[in-house]
């Protein structure tokens, strides 16, 4: 039962990463490689107010979205001045410098030796410790990220977003201010990723850079063009098919030093016959123009 | 001292140069932003592993039997990865995914054949030769000589040779090439092939000297990838003095700092660069149209 | 009188002058079409008043205030609009979505207001619809509102990119060759419709090859050449001169 449980956090974790991945590749057509270094660098941060300056859970995290976000200012400029494969480069390299960073500042963030000991995080002065409890906790706010998520893209704000992934200079002819939407879509996505950050880093208690490197930005890359872009319904797919096999192969009893590696290959599989085959993905509607 | 890490940098960057070379190739004549190349590095060197440590094949045979596999590596590459999607949606970002995907497969494929540990392939010491306070290792000498003759002959032939012309139709004119009677497929083939080779050939020099693992190709791939894009696309002379100058400056780096900033370093060059120069530091502008 | 002039605009592309010292006025309510063989600046003109491209030298003037510096979309909000020579319509929406997306200051668009100002947004968006039906019963695309924009055929995705126009509520339109590759059927309709806007009082540039269509709406017609404008008239005048005939017939 607790390995259910321990499956659905990373679900509701992965999903929160996934969709807003998704408002970036999906919805502004920018395919960023860094989603991992905002998930990474919210996760830091909140550990580091929570542990360090004793902040409860929510005020630790509201720095570790605002750290985020400041951050996102740097990839989101790149993103005003180059497209298509200049981009993907731009955010690798930021990927790599954060990653680089969270490795070397020994300081802030203890380096490879990693983060032990975070605290569980407390609503309303109750501590989440039980398994069952954090799963409620982390589904909660899951709903509630997704659901506003879901919200702005199907506003009239998600319209502009798409209309700028599809052509942006008649999307500024139109008297949109693509700069800014650009910005704002980099705001909202690294905001939330850096949630998820904070969700992953006090559930294992524990973080080193490891987790937020550049294998970690390719799967969620992977998980949000698997299932599907440009739609809600498709990161979520890309998720569940990508933390369930793993699982599957295990109950295939296929042992778990093979099995890693073989998630992987499969993974790579996967990202090649659906660029052939389908290209939006399993359940998505968007395709890379 | 200084001189010392300048020249390892200047070795390190002749690998570099050779990496750089390939992956410009791939790059500039069709516009795949190959991070296959990575991969297909990393198995060059599992390849000489095989043939020379466990089959105990003489070593210039391994090394030969090595090169031909890594080029069947980067050909299955296109014909099963890359020429699907040019014939249905030839599409820069489609098809960096589908490269990233062969890179997955590939490396984790020698993860699960060859493990995770570090190999060596010579464990003798090798020979030091001492110039005044300088010290080179006898490897390292190969190294450099070795990359200089191939990348020295590489720049003649494109630029005194029908086959640079071809590649440079390739890049930006490929009606020309059907004009010319040439297989636009073949040429494709023939340039990953070459592609390939370089990148077998960095890979053998490196990993003779200091061994291998599955996770080399990756530093290796985004610094020559960088090299290729401050140096121009399509401007190999560039792509290979850029490279030097990366090689010599992640070693200084290394002299100065921990080894882990290097490729970081690598790629705020490359930020900076991009920033002022939006458009790569050669590359003409766009039509505003296209902007 | 509102009013856009430009004065003594040059603009080369390395070397190539694609515009050559070019002054203009365009009145309000007036219709101008530019015509002139290919490559003779006439899209470049237009990019150059949307500000795609800034120019060389020289001042662009609406209603007496200076565009030079302003940001296309700032331009867009100024009352600019914009038909392409290539449709450009944002292939992967709906055609209702790619109506509702032109209109302009939508609240909708900004994300704060999604949270505390819902019914606002609500509003307007109803309206939005209503206007959007309205353009595109107007341009005949009623039944697809549904449709997938790419699914389109070509005459349907130009009526579909003159809809977007309309709803985007533009003062001076800028039509890059409104009805090549039109079904003889739609243009007719292009037609009127373009007369229709003018008598609303908005200004109207329009860049076209099919003279007989351009001798029918406008009222000033200029022949452009290599950057230059040398003949500037009315359609009458114009059709007789002998500049026109050597461009045209290569008499
Ligand atoms: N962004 C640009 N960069 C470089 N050259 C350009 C650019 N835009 C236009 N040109 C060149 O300027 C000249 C004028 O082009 P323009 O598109 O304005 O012609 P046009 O009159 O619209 O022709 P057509 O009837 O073919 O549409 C052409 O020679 C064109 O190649
Ligand atoms: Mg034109």
């Amino acid at each position: 039962m607790n390995y259910i449980y321990h499956i659905f956090i990373l679900i509701n974790i992965y999903s929160i990463l996934a969709l807003s991945l998704n408002l970036l590749v999906g919805y502004t057509g920018l395919l960023s490689i860094a989603h991992a270094a905002f998930y990474g660098i919210g996760a830091y941060i909140t550990t580091l107010f929570m542990a360090n300056f004793m902040l409860g859970f929510i005020p630790a995290l509201i720095f570790g979205c605002l750290g985020a976000t400041v951050l996102s200012l740097i990839i989101a400029f790149a993103s005003l001045r180059f497209r298509g494969d200049y981009f993907v480069l731009a955010s690798l390299a930021f990927q790599i410098i954060v990653y680089t960073i969270l490795y070397n500042w020994i300081d802030f963030t203890r380096g490879p030796y990693g983060i032990p000991g975070i605290p569980k995080p407390a609503i309303f002065g109750i501590e989440i410790t039980s398994l069952p409890a954090f799963f409620l906790f982390s589904l909660i706010i899951t709903v509630i990220v997704l659901g506003l998520l879901y919200w702005l893209l199907h506003a009239p704000f998600g319209r502009v977003l798409q209309a700028i992934r599809d052509d942006e200079l008649a999307a500024v002819a139109l008297g949109k201010n693509v700069t800014s939407f650009k910005i704002k879509s980099f705001l909202v996505a690294s905001g939330v990723a850096a949630i998820a950050g904070a969700i992953y880093a006090t559930y294992v208690t524990y973080i080193d850079p490891t987790s937020f490197d550049l294998d970690e930005s390719i799967l969620l890359v992977s998980m949000v063009i698997v299932g599907g872009t440009g739609n809600v319904k498709g990161p979520l797919v890309g998720v569940l098919m990508l933390i369930l096999l793993p699982e599957a192969l295990r109950f295939l009893s296929i042992p778990d030093t093979f099995a890693a590696q073989l998630r992987l290959i499969i993974y790579g599989f996967l990202l090649i016959i659906m660029m052939q085959l389908r290209p939006q993905g399993i359940a998505g509607k968007y395709q890379f123009e | 001292m200084l001189a010392q890490f300048i020249i390892n940098g200047l070795i390190e960057g002749s690998l570099y140069a050779l990496m750089a070379f390939g992956f410009g190739l791939v790059y500039h004549s069709t516009r795949i932003f190959h991070i296959a190349h990575g991969a297909i590095y990393t198995s060059s060197a599992y390849f000489l592993y095989l043939f020379f440590i466990i089959m105990h094949i003489h070593l210039v045979l391994s090394i030969i039997l090595s090169l031909i596999c890594t080029c069947f590596i980067g050909l299955a590459i296109q014909m099963f990865v890359y020429n699907p999607v040019l014939k249905k949606q030839p599409n820069l970002l489609i098809l960096f995914i589908s490269s990233l995907g062969a890179y997955i497969i590939l490396i984790n494929l020698i993860v699960l054949l060859f493990g995770n540990e570090t190999k060596i392939l010579l464990t003798d010491i090798e020979p030091i030769i001492q110039l005044g306070d300088l010290i080179i290792i006898r490897i390292q000498l190969v190294q450099f000589t070795v990359s200089l003759i191939i990348i020295l002959t590489a720049i003649v032939v494109l630029k005194n040779n029908r086959f640079g012309y071809l590649i440079q139709a390739l890049a930006d004119d490929q009606q020309l090439l059907s004009v010319l009677g040439i297989n636009i497929k073949n040429m494709r083939l023939l340039v990953i092939a070459i592609g390939s080779v370089f990148a077998g050939c960095a890979a053998l020099l490196k990993s003779l000297d200091v061994g291998m693992d599955p996770y080399i190709g990756m530093d290796m791939l985004l610094t020559s990838a960088v090299a290729v894009i401050i140096g121009g696309v399509g401007n190999y002379v560039g792509a290979v003095f850029s490279a030097v100058a990366l090689g010599i400056l992640q070693s200084l780096i290394v002299w100065q700092t921990s080894a882990h900033w290097e490729i970081a370093i690598t790629f705020v060059v490359l930020l900076l660069i991009l920033f002022i120069r939006p458009y790569g530091l050669f590359s003409p502008k766009r039509r505003a149209e296209e902007i | 009188m509102a009013t856009l002039e430009l004065q003594h605009i040059s603009k080369s592309f390395d070397g190539l002058k694609a515009i050559d010292d070019l002054s203009i006025r365009f009145e309000r309510g007036s219709v101008t079409s530019l015509i002139g063989p290919n490559g003779a600046g006439k899209t470049t003109l237009l990019n150059l008043v949307s500000g795609l491209i800034s120019p060389d030298s020289g001042k662009i003037l609406y209603n007496n205030q200076k565009l030079n510096g302003l940001a296309p979309w700032q331009r867009a909000d100024r009352g600019f609009g914009r038909l392409w020579q290539d449709v450009r319509i944002f292939q992967n929406l709906t055609v209702l979505d790619n109506i509702l997306l032109a209109r302009k200051n939508h609240p909708g668009e900004l994300i704060f207001k999604n949270i505390y100002q819902l019914n606002c947004i609500k509003q307007f968006e109803k309206e939005n619809i209503e206007h959007a039906n309205r353009w595109l019963e107007f341009v005949g695309l009623n039944k697809k509102q549904q449709t997938l924009a790419r699914d389109l055929s070509y005459g349907q995705q130009k009526m579909l990119a003159f809809a977007r126009l309309l709803n985007n509520d533009a003062n001076v339109l800028l039509l890059d060759e409104p009805t090549s590759g039109v079904h003889p059927r739609f243009v007719e309709k292009i037609i009127d419709l373009i007369r229709n806007i003018a008598k609303n009082g908005k200004t109207i540039i329009i860049i076209e090859h099919n003279f007989n269509v351009v001798a029918q709406i406008s009222h000033t017609i200029c022949l452009m050449i290599k950057g230059r404008i040398e003949l500037q008239d009315n359609p009458n005048k114009v059709a007789q001169s002998l500049l026109l005939k050597e461009v045209y017939l290569g008499i």
